[in-house]
């Protein structure tokens, strides 16, 4: 009876370091899921707003030379200077797009500057190399949680005790040579 | 970073496996009890079935099968419930464990790891039956 005892207390010990090791990964996997959420927000963090209308007198600047462009081909044709019929104005897309932006830049600009207003009201922005180092951080502590994971599973398979992985687990930190 | 990529890879691939036969056996399970149930429900419907077809007075001697088979039903509904929920865990973890093992495959096979090589791959490689010796070891 009191070997029986003692083979209860030594299974329940056992049943008891397993929860424990169960809960130690619990407690990364948590940390995991966190900070893969701050990861996730960090990726659709947008550029500051002035960068936005930096980006957009860019792209409007880029417009008018390409409808300047296509404008000074037609003056050649209507000078007779160029060998090719006079006036055809057969624009491709790009440069109907064009055309019509240049034909009221300042329009344009106020319309596209007005959406931007409105989504970045109340919203947090960060400038690009800023945000690209931040994200490389916190991708550097994600996978050593990963790391950190997968090696309690290995000690725990080790001492005889069976956790799962996360099918979504990093195959980096699944693969990798973990030292005891 | 340093990679242990054969051995890691035999080693999910094991426990993939094992995952798969474990989901396997619950399944069996499951389908077994669902087999004893229909049964005992059959049983019970003749048990009924009998009380109505005897007279009035013999009709008290067939208490006895109805409640046993009513008891049989309850046990092996219990039963059930518990290897459902069994089945549907091993499911799942044999579905994850499966996930797992091919995108960390994908993943070796894209870095241009070293695979765990298999009895087919001895080939004309001398060394190869000695490496295959060293994979059966982890």
């Amino acid at each position: 009876m009191k070997a029986l005892d003692k083979l209860k207390q030594a299974f329940a010990k056992q049943a008891d370091a397993a929860r424990s090791v169960q809960e130690t990964v619990e407690a990364v996997r948590d940390q995991i899921i966190a900070t893969g959420n701050d990861l996730a927000q960090l990726r659709a963090t947008p550029e500051p707003q002035a960068s936005a209308e930096t980006a957009l007198d860019r792209e409007i600047a880029n417009h008018m030379a390409a409808a300047q462009a296509a404008l000074s081909r037609e003056v050649a044709g209507l000078s007779g200077i160029a060998r090719r019929p006079v006036m055809n104005l057969d624009p491709s897309p790009e440069e109907a797009l064009s055309l019509q932006i240049a034909l009221n830049p300042q329009g344009f600009r106020k319309l596209i500057a007005a959406e931007l207003a409105e989504f970045y009201k109340g919203r947090e922005a960060m400038p690009r190399d800023q945000r690209d180092a931040r994200i490389k951080e916190i991708e550097a502590e994600l996978l050593a949680l990963e790391t950190t994971e997968e090696g309690m599973i290995r000690q725990a398979e080790a001492a005889g005790i069976e956790i799962l992985r996360r099918a979504n687990a990093d195959p980096r930190a699944v693969l990798a040579l973990i030292e005891n | 970073m340093q990679f242990d990529a054969a051995a890691r890879l035999s080693h999910l691939e094991r426990v993939r496996d094992i995952r798969a036969k474990a989901a396997r056996d619950a399944q069996k399970r499951r389908n077994d009890l669902i087999a004893a149930l229909t049964a005992a429900r059959r049983a019970l419907f003749d048990a009924k079935e009998a009380a109505y077809l005897v007279g009035f007075r013999e009709r008290e001697s067939t208490k006895g099968p109805i409640l046993a088979a009513q008891g049989s039903v309850a046990d092996l509904e219990a039963a059930l419930d518990t290897a459902d929920r069994e089945w549907r865990a091993a499911r799942d973890a044999s579905t994850d464990a499966a996930q797992l093992y091919d995108a960390v495959l994908r993943f070796a096979q894209g870095q241009g790891l070293p695979l765990p090589l298999k009895v087919g791959d001895v080939g004309t490689d001398p060394n190869a039956a000695v490496r295959i010796q060293g994979e059966v070891r982890l």
